[in-house]
């Protein structure tokens, strides 16, 4: 479904990705590892437009993603959950999630709008509330339905855990694999290894910019370097 | 010597010799010495600007509001209390450099267009504030400001106040790129570079800021007192909100942050009308306009990138 | 100042304050989108109101026609600076954009000036007629035009920012637009439609205000100075501050004046600093900047 092919990428002088090459299968959830600069967040914002590839290809099923702005990528049908969730702070609640249909016909938003408030009713709640009003979690609650609200075949997930009290993020992940049920594909970019493997069908690890490991998430949580780097701590 | 260095030399040398020569060669038409006595005279001005934006990294839409305090010191000084000229031009010098600390002050708590904002209103009441003073000559300005001296040589031809300023303004810069070369001058560039950065190296970012727009005051602040003495009228709103976004815009036609920039601006901002001729004046207006929005978008050094150029041709 | 004068002034500075609030209205609109100061707010109203002038004088175009002409030409002026000038720096220094508009100005003038020479000259009112006596208050027929377009101006623009997707989308640009380009929200429309509504309310203020002055290529200098005071008054995070600020200094100025002919502008401009350095953020600005 989504192929990054042999991708460079960067900001300025600096090329960040080296030849990354990452895929995902429909009804999959990828998880993308590693630490703080190694690349994650460059990867998401690569395939979403956000910064231009140089080198190699992204293909989603067969359209080539290559030079569209984040606007066209959105209407091919993968969104961005940006890490840090990104609330517009003094919009509401329902003008956050409509802002994420943009593109999308009245008729339909409104039909996504309830399937939002069905899904989540802590949102439905607090429809009328300014985003910056909400709690971490149910901010980041948001963050996945705005990620939600324009029906997309493949979510990007950047760090959906940070800043997350524990408990919230067992809400979180168990939201992602319900979502995976539904038939959203979800390429997750996490510290939280742990969960993120436990969750995940496969997994990447990103080192200084280059995939360094890849496999299906039982093979990494057994595998030793991954164990002591990414699982030893509590993170 | 290398055949490059020696080309410089030669080079640098026939643009001293050109500028020495110069008066003679329009020594019939005394009125274009005057044009270039006046662009010197903003080259000095835009100098002390050139500091505080393109190496500081401070916006001022108030510069020329430092002018208008050095002439007017300057000037009331020597025509109502008889004080030397000389010593009524440091006055006017170390006036401006005050009124730079006080419009620095807010460099301090403002930056990007809150600060270009708050320059420009205090700029822009200074001026209104002289307007309305009587000691300045208020609405009618101040006339028959004497003429400039040199210990007891008075400069009346355009001719000797040339080589006059050529002089100063030689200093001038000399003592501005030696101070960005400079301890302070690197602080300085740091704090443009990045506030963050350079306050976690331990430079007092505060205290830098200050001194800039001192520096850069003081030096506007000799200009005007130049000025003063050399056109022999000030009037306070030739010095309003128009004149500094005139300096500004020097500054960015003849290059930011370069030592030749503020030269090269002012020479081009006095010239061309003159060279096209007074039918057309506002076709300079246009043609300023123009240059601006060129050289920002498109030759963000302005004219001395094309001097840069010139010099790579050259092989220099 | 008996109450009679009081009420006067205060409604004719209502209508000087309407103007310092639809120039600043528009300059802050396209601050919070697209961070950029726009100083040619004012000369660009001046030079559609040349336009205007031209095609009322020599094309002899009707006066309701030309008005829409002229707000139709500041929009369109306004999304072609936006298009080739702004969309290229919109990366760079805080100082290339001041400059850049800077440069736009002098631009303006120096068109206005080749184009159709200096002379001050007399800009018919859109409405002439005896002034209306209300009570007490005496309003000139102009001065009731003005306040009815800065009302309906103010409706407009209102409806746009909270009613229109389009306006949603702006708001959200204003308070992250990382994020709004995340989410897929097309910027670059955005920043177009946003120049074009602010250069039309430069432009129908200027028109609104043009017959008390004369129309020279200077016209709107000090103008655009005091809806600057207006957003700093205001706080330049907020469209409707900047339009509350500019009716405050409206009044302000005009009872001022009245009182204290000789300080009325070196007043305004200290209360900028003023403002700049004990609340910068205005009286509805929050602590932070870029907000609606």
């Amino acid at each position: 479904m989504l192929r990054v092919d042999q991708v460079v990428s960067g900001y300025g002088p600096i090329d960040v990705l080296n030849h990354v090459t990452i895929s995902l299968d429909k009804g999959e959830i990828v998880a993308v590892l590693g630490a703080n600069g190694a690349g994650k967040t460059t990867l998401l914002r690569t395939i979403t437009g956000l910064i231009r590839v140089r080198k190699g290809s992204v293909m989603f099923g067969d359209k080539a993603l290559n030079g569209l702005s984040p606007a066209e990528v959105v209407k091919c049908g993968i969104s961005h959950v940006p890490e840090g969730r990104h609330i517009f702070p003094d919009l509401t609640v329902e003008e956050n999630l409509l802002l994420a249909a943009y593109s999308m016909p009245r008729s339909q938003q409104k039909g996504r709008l309830d399937a939002m408030y069905a899904m989540f009713d802590i949102l439905a709640e607090r429809r009328k509330q300014a985003g910056g009003t909400l709690s971490g979690g149910e901010q980041q609650m948001l963050a996945l339905a705005r990620g939600l609200m324009p029906n997309p075949r493949l979510m990007l997930l950047d760090e959906p855990s940070l800043g997350l009290a524990p408990k919230i993020i067992g809400t979180v992940f168990d939201t992602l694999a319900r979502l995976r049920e539904s038939g959203v594909s979800i390429l997750l970019v996490e510290q939280n290894a742990k969960r993120s493997l436990e969750l995940a069908d496969r997994a990447y690890v990103l080192v200084t910019g280059q995939v360094a490991l890849e496999g299906t998430a039982r093979e990494l949580k057994g595998n030793e370097m991954v164990k002591q780097l990414y699982l030893g701590g509590t993170r | 010597m290398t055949p490059s260095s020696t080309r410089r030399l030669a080079v640098n040398g026939a643009i001293v010799v050109l500028v020495l020569v110069l008066p003679l060669v329009f020594r019939t038409r005394s009125s274009i010495i005057g044009y270039l006595n006046i662009a010197m005279l903003y080259a000095i001005a835009t100098q002390g600007l050139n500091l505080l934006m393109g190496f500081g990294g401070l916006v001022s839409l108030g510069h020329a509001a430092f002018m208008a305090i050095g002439g007017y010191t300057a000037a009331v000084l020597v025509m109502t209390y008889h004080v030397n000229m000389f010593l009524a031009v440091v006055a006017g010098v170390a006036g401006a450099g005050l009124f730079g600390l006080v419009i620095g002050f807010p460099s301090l708590r403002l930056s990007g267009f809150y600060l270009a904002v708050a320059t420009m209103a205090l700029g822009s009441s200074i001026a209104d504030v002289i307007k309305r003073l009587a000691i300045t000559g208020g609405d009618y300005g101040l006339i028959n400001i004497p003429t400039l001296r040199l210990g007891g040589w008075e400069l009346t031809s355009e001719t000797s106040k040339y080589y006059f300023f050529v002089a100063i303004l030689v200093v001038v810069f000399l003592v501005v790129r030696n101070f960005l070369n400079s301890r302070s001058g690197r602080a300085v560039r740091a704090v443009r570079d990045s506030e963050m950065t350079a306050s976690a190296m331990g430079v007092n970012v505060a205290a830098y800021k200050l001194v800039t727009f001192i520096f850069a005051a003081c030096i506007a602040g000799l200009s005007g007192a130049l000025y003063a003495f050399t056109i022999s009228y000030l009037h306070p709103m030739n010095f309003g909100l128009t004149f500094s976004i005139e300096l500004l815009s020097m500054s960015i036609i003849g290059g930011l942050g370069t030592i030749i920039g503020p030269i090269l601006g002012a020479l081009f901002w006095v010239m061309l009308p003159v060279v096209i001729g007074g039918r057309m004046e506002f076709l300079s207006t246009v043609i300023f306009g123009l240059s601006i929005i060129g050289s920002v978008m498109f030759l963000p050094k302005g004219l001395s990138e094309l001097v840069t150029r010139i010099q790579t041709r050259l092989r220099l | 100042m008996s109450i009679d004068i009081f009420l006067n002034l205060t409604v004719r500075g209502l209508t000087t304050g309407a103007i310092y609030a639809l120039v600043g209205m528009g300059i802050v609109l396209i601050l919070q989108t697209t961070n950029v100061m726009n100083f040619a707010q004012g000369d660009t109203g001046m030079f559609i109101t040349y336009l205007a002038f031209f095609m009322i004088t020599t094309a002899k175009v009707p006066y309701s026609l030309v008005l829409i002409l002229a707000i139709a030409a500041g929009a369109f002026v306004g999304l072609l600076v936006e298009r080739f000038m702004m969309r290229s720096v919109r990366s760079r220094s805080h100082l290339s954009l001041i400059m850049l508009t800077l440069g736009l100005s002098l631009l303006f003038q120096g068109l206005a000036a080749f184009l159709f020479k200096t002379e001050p000259r007399l800009f018919p009112p859109l409405v002439s007629g005896d002034p209306i006596k209300l009570g007490p208050i005496i309003l000139g027929r102009q001065d009731i035009v003005v306040l009815l377009a800065a009302i309906v101006t103010f409706g407009i623009l209102y409806l746009f920012l909270y009613r229109t997707k389009q306006g949603a989308a702006a708001r959200s640009i204003s308070q992250d637009e990382y994020a709004a380009r995340v989410l897929g929200i097309p910027t670059p429309s955005i920043y177009m439609l946003v120049w074009a509504i602010g250069s039309a309310m430069a432009g129908l203020a200027a028109l609104l205000i043009v017959p008390r002055f004369s129309l020279e290529p200077s016209f709107m200098g000090l103008i655009q100075v005091k809806a600057f005071t207006a957003i700093v008054l205001g706080g330049m995070g907020s469209v409707f501050g900047a339009a509350v600020g500019g009716l405050i200094i409206g009044i302000v100025e005009n009872l001022v004046a009245y009182q204290f002919p000789a300080i009325k502008d070196s007043f305004m401009l200290i209360v900028i600093v003023i403002v700049l350095l004990v609340m910068p953020q205005g009286l509805f600005g929050k602590r932070q900047q870029r907000r609606f």
